[in-house]
């Protein structure tokens, strides 16, 4: 949606403008058939916020069918079980697991590493291609009556059914958005490995790459178990098989198994480059070398790998040996620490700054916050004897919620309006953008604090109607659905607006040091004019504020310096 | 161009493949891990299943992976000493091994299905003398029940409400039908390189298709070894 | 707790604090006050890390704001005794989190063995609950829609569902667990508290899955108890359900099996139900209705020490519940008083 916009920017094609990767060439076949990561990064944040908005809309839907413990809006639950199923499918698949990654992290990451694109780009383009047929299956879906199994389609409720198609369609595209998953991984980790420059060893990284290292492994490594399980799925609903389903032989909690394999980790897809954008934001914003840089590089990798073991945990009530149970408990009180490490580090990262409350830091802020909520919830989530009385009720939804939305897409938020500079080349209205930061904040905590009451009061997840106590948990909540829709739909006005009207931006609008602010805003269609002076991340010293560009310059020392040194990748 | 060397160009493709093998190696084990839940629930359905496998077949084919995935290394050398003829006869042989393979399994899968031995609730025995020889001599004697046909009691004892070969059946089709796809695949694969190495494309500096691919094709050939034993052999 | 009752008065007016606590519906079985008890030990945990967290970050933010003059200083970038500390210090506090839900877990995991456990069995079904009872001091099976208990008494729930995945939810009892197709799962409680209480689906199983609701009911003797139940229930005669149970037997287990305590091929149904089976993998098990629905469709699994394994698996097709509940009325008649 965005990306039509971008497409022919006002004043680009003017004579005389520099030349940039979007006006170099022009026409849709042009963006069609790209292997610049910068485009089919565009393509990406396009495609992801047109996800996020459908996803948006159907939640808008449910929260007011939940008005009244009668329904307000629709005649049949068959409804709200399809909008729910949707609103979970897309959000998942379609907005956050591609989210961060695809988007932010095609554009960046090979410009954080002074490189002029992804070690891979036909496989990058393939992957976005893959990407959208997915998502033309997920609408078709829609077409063909839509889907009321839930996202994590369990059986034998999603398999034995009559309607194929909306089925098969569904497991179809999640299988293919898988693929995208995996390529995209695939190329993140190739990249960041042969496409350093020299002089920049993985600890000179910024730490963004470090989270989007650790996503890209989760990708490649746990994408695939659920590649399988939605095969077998397919051919369980066709051929009747016994492998899912209990009345041909089949075992229905192995489904579990297999889908939470991948599922869990999949959470910390979600999560982790969220937290890379974080370390970005905070050092940034608070003129600060990242506090104990190695720990929240390691942190990264450890939440990943512990994200491998801990999938029982949800299953505590399926009927899985109690020791399985106890065990998958423990280990999962351990995915706690490495988080906290973070949260710690970014804490320890703000002392003694030079703290600017801009846009992105305002995310930045309420990250630590509402992350703070969504991850301390966890431990409940965590302690089996405990989570038998949460498993499955508002609880839950209000716990992952608050992380997936309220950190991984407040983190989003945060990302584009950093990086929004150096990807169109304007500024957005920094007025207009805290009030919707302060909305959506408002919102989230209006949203989904209520719904912790509610859940441990013993609210079920996935109810259409409900027992009359809980009506003020759900009025509360939808008032704040209602506001988090409008900050997000203000976001999306002004966005538009700047592409029109916006300020030129700098290069270097905050003073961040990472070597993708080297590169003009927009950036060449080479990524850099010269090649970028190849330095430490998180050293801002080198910037120094030019008050006649309303952003920062590298001093002149470090330009000189730099060129000497010749450590430069070209 | 982006790479600023050769050599970062093609460690770049290699390390790809390596990941990409990565996945399909995890792709598989979530097929392992549904083999030995059942396995370990279902003990004599396993038992009862091997009866209908022929382990000349499956050691055949393993035989004819074995030297496909020599021919493919060999393939490699090939190239990298810049031995056109070489080049082109090891990846004919790889291609027709795989294509053998394809070939016996082609026979295996038409005899199961031709008697009935298939997946989920289609198992359905069609007469008792193609059964596997020792089967019969073992479900000869079982009782039959009044106002039943003595294959309607051998469908009862071995299909749905039985033992459930039929769960058996589809763990046997589904992987060995995935890894058979993969076979096709790599067949493809070979075509093309065939023809890309007719036209003379490799050279030692440039011969990471025909590296990737053999890659591919070991990891093919793996995870029949893996294959062959647990369906096959084990008891 | 004081928190709950602070909150309880603050909101006294909202119908939100109606009944029971501000966090929890009212603590109506045993392992409710243990449950809530870790919930707010780690409740307050967080509270103070999450305080502490925001607190300084709003700390930092307010005085080294970017402001004429101010100018930011160069810290140490890394602290390896002060980040171990901040990594290993929060370890001991998740490591008593755990212990304490492990400990009340292995609670809910473990049935009283000095006393008489009473069995009702649940049937999660779209969309309705159904729960059976029989034995003392009922002559006939019935069952109901509510769910009937006694306070003080403990309970076992044998459950099963013959469709989809349901899941029984008692939130005053903080108890919650999946009706699987194919298996038989098990939940024990005691309820400390008469009254009525809320029971959810809380998997969701299609349509009306949000309709699956009915109460669970709280007697306060084994009167008011036995008549609700007579008067609310459906009734199977025990002597039909026997009778099938029989009839089974007749037709496809005689070869084998005997009911009067002599052995034959495998051993005898006499005195078999409740008793701990020695199996020839050395493991044991109880004979319940989970065992004797694995022993009949896949009898391989577990075979009884002396015995052969010979026994072809059944599956008695779509109305196998039927068949279940007649053999099981057979087994539990012929128990060792």
């Amino acid at each position: 949606m965005a990306g039509g916009v971008v497409e022919k920017p006002a004043g680009y094609g003017a004579p005389g403008a520099v030349p940039n990767y979007l006006n170099h060439v022009a026409g849709i076949k042009s963006w069609l058939i790209t292997l610049d990561h910068k485009r089919i990064g565009i393509m990406y944040l396009a495609a992801v916020t047109f996800a996020l908005l459908l996803g948006g809309f159907f939640v808008l839907l449910l929260r007011t069918e939940l008005l009244q413990s009668g329904g307000v809006l629709f005649k049949n639950n068959e409804y709200y079980n399809k909008f729910f199923t949707l609103h979970g499918a897309v959000m998942v698949f379609m907005f956050i697991i591609p989210g961060i990654p695809a988007s932010l992290g095609n554009f960046i990451l090979p410009m954080q590493l002074g490189a002029k694109d992804l070690a891979l780009p036909r496989l990058n383009l393939m992957s976005l291609y893959l990407y959208w047929i997915g998502a033309v299956m997920f609408v078709l879906v829609l077409v063909f009556g839509g889907l009321d199994t839930g996202w994590t389609l369990y059986p034998p409720y999603s398999l034995d059914r009559d309607t194929s198609i909306p089925l098969l369609l569904a497991l179809s595209a999640v299988f293919i958005l898988g693929f995208s998953s995996i390529l995209t991984g695939l190329n993140f980790i190739v990249t960041m490995h042969r496409l350093r420059p020299v002089g920049m060893t993985m600890y000179d990284m910024p730490l963004f790459l470090w989270a989007l290292y650790a996503t890209a492994l989760i990708q490649v490594l746990a994408t695939p178990v659920i590649g399988l399980t939605l095969g077998l799925s397919a051919v369980e609903h066709i051929g009747h098989i016994g492998i899912f389903l209990p009345q041909y032989g089949g075992d229905p909690v192995l489904y579990q198994h297999f889908f939470w394999f991948y599922s869990h980790p999949a959470v910390y897809i979600m999560i982790l480059p969220a937290m890379g954008v974080q370390s970005e934001l905070i050092a940034t914003f608070s003129r600060k070398h990242v506090f104990g840089y190695k720990a929240i590089a390691w942190s990264s990798i450890a939440i990943a790998a512990i994200g491998f073991v801990v999938w029982g945990h949800h299953m505590f009530v399926a009927g899985q040996s109690p020791t399985a149970g106890i065990i998958f408990s423990f280990i999962t009180f351990f995915v706690a620490i490495p988080s906290a490490i973070k949260v710690f580090n970014w804490v320890a990262t703000l002392y003694k700054g030079s703290i600017e409350l801009k846009t992105p830091m305002l995310y930045g802020l309420a990250f630590m916050y509402l992350f703070g909520v969504g991850g301390l919830t966890g431990l409940f989530l965590a302690a089996i004897g405990n989570n038998v009385h949460l498993h499955d009720t508002y609880f839950v939804i209000a716990h992952f919620h608050m992380v997936m939305v309220g950190s991984t897409l407040n983190a989003f938020f945060g990302g584009v309006h950093y990086w929004w500079p150096k990807i169109t080349g304007r500024m957005y209205n920094e007025k207009l953008a805290v009030i919707a930061c302060i909305l959506v904040f408002i919102g989230f905590n209006l949203a989904f604090m209520p719904q912790f009451v509610a859940g441990t009061r013993g609210m079920p997840r996935r109810y259409a109607n409900y027992v009359d106590e809980f009506t003020i948990f759900h009025q509360l909540s939808t008032i704040g659905a209602y506001i988090l829709g409008a900050g997000v739909l203000l976001q999306v006005v002004y966005f538009i607006a700047s592409l029109k009207n916006g300020k030129k931006a700098p290069k270097n609008p905050w003073g961040a040091a990472t070597l993708e602010w080297q590169a003009d805003s927009p950036p060449d269609f080479h990524n850099f004019t010269k090649p970028p002076i190849v330095m430490a991340a998180y050293d801002f010293e080198n910037w120094e504020y030019d008050p006649n560009t309303g952003g920062y310059e590298l001093r002149k020392e470090v330009v000189e310096a730099g060129h000497s040194l010749a450590t430069v990748h070209n | 161009m982006h790479f600023d060397t050769l050599h970062n160009q093609f460690q770049s493709g290699k390390l790809g493949m390596w990941l990409f093998l990565g996945q399909e190696v995890l792709f598989f084990a979530a097929l392992f891990t549904a083999y030995s839940v059942y396995r370990g629930n279902h003990t004599d359905m396993f038992h009862y299943g091997q009866y209908f496998l022929d382990w000349r077949m499956g050691g055949a084919n393993t035989i004819v992976l074995l030297f496909s995935s020599m021919t493919a290394a060999w393939s490699v050398r090939c190239a990298q000493l810049e031995q056109r003829k070489g080049l082109l006869i090891t990846i004919a042989i790889t291609w027709a091994c795989a294509a053998t393979f394809m070939i016996i399994k082609y026979f295996e899968y038409s005899h199961k299905i031709h008697i009935g031995a298939i997946w989920g609730e289609h198992f359905h025995i069609h007469s008792f003398d193609e059964l596997p020889l020792p089967l019969q001599e073992k479900l000869s004697h079982i009782p039959v029940p009044e106002g039943k046909t003595q294959i309607e009691a051998v469908n009862d004892y071995l299909g749905k409400g039985g033992l459930g070969l039929g769960t058996f059946f589809a763990v046997y089709f589904c992987m060995t039908g995935l890894h058979g796809i993969h076979v096709l695949v790599g067949m493809g694969l070979y075509i093309w390189l065939f023809v890309r190495a007719w036209r003379g494309r490799y050279n030692r500096k440039y011969y990471s298709s025909v590296d990737n691919i053999a890659l591919y094709w070991h990891i093919v050939d793996l995870i029949w070894i893996f294959l062959f034993p647990l369906l096959y052999l084990i008891g | 707790m004081t928190f709950s009752a602070g909150m309880l008065n603050l909101l006294g007016g909202l119908p939100l604090a109606r009944e029971g606590s501000f966090w929890f519906p009212p603590e109506a079985s045993s392992f409710a006050p243990g449950v809530d008890l870790t919930f707010h030990f780690i409740l307050w945990t967080c509270v103070v890390f999450f305080v502490g967290i925001c607190g300084t970050t709003g700390y930092f933010v307010w005085k080294y704001r970017k402001r004429p003059g101010h100018k930011e200083q160069k810290t140490s970038t890394h602290n390896l005794i002060l980040e171990a500390t901040w990594s290993f210090a929060p370890l001991m506090l998740l490591m008593v989190m755990f212990g304490m839900s492990t400990y009340w877990y292995y609670q809910m995991i473990t049935p009283p063995k000095d006393e008489q456990v009473y069995d009702i069995t649940v049937r999660g079904q779209k969309w309705r609950w159904a729960f059976k009872y029989s034995g003392d001091p009922f002559d006939k099976l019935y069952q109901t829609p509510k769910l009937h208990v006694i306070k003080g008494q403990a309970y076992r729930l044998i459950m099963d569902s013959p469709d989809v995945i349901h899941s029984m939810y008692l939130p005053a009892f903080r108890v919650k667990q999946d009706c699987v197709p194919g298996r038989y799962n098990k939940l024990w409680f005691r309820p400390t508290m008469a009254g009525e209480f809320d029971l959810f689906c809380t998997e969701y199983c299609g349509n009306d899955h949000s309709l699956m609701i009915t109460k669970v009911v709280v007697h306060e003797d084994a009167n008011s108890w036995r008549d609700a139940i007579i008067e609310t229930g459906d009734v199977t005669r025990i002597e039909d359900l026997l009778a099938r149970g029989q009839a089974i037997f007749e037709q496809n287990c005689t070869s084998c099996h005997t009911l009067d305590g002599s052995a034959k091929v495998g051993p005898s149904f006499k005195g078999i139900w409740g008793k701990t089976e020695q199996f020839e993998d050395g493991s044991s098990h109880v004979v319940d209705e989970e065992y004797v629905r694995e022993s009949i469709t896949t009898p391989a699994k577990h075979i009884v020490k002396g015995y052969p394994n010979s026994m072809t698996p059944f599956d008695f097709g779509p109305e196998r519940e039927k068949y279940y509940d007649g053999i099981f009325a057979l087994l539990k008649s012929l128990k060792d008083k």
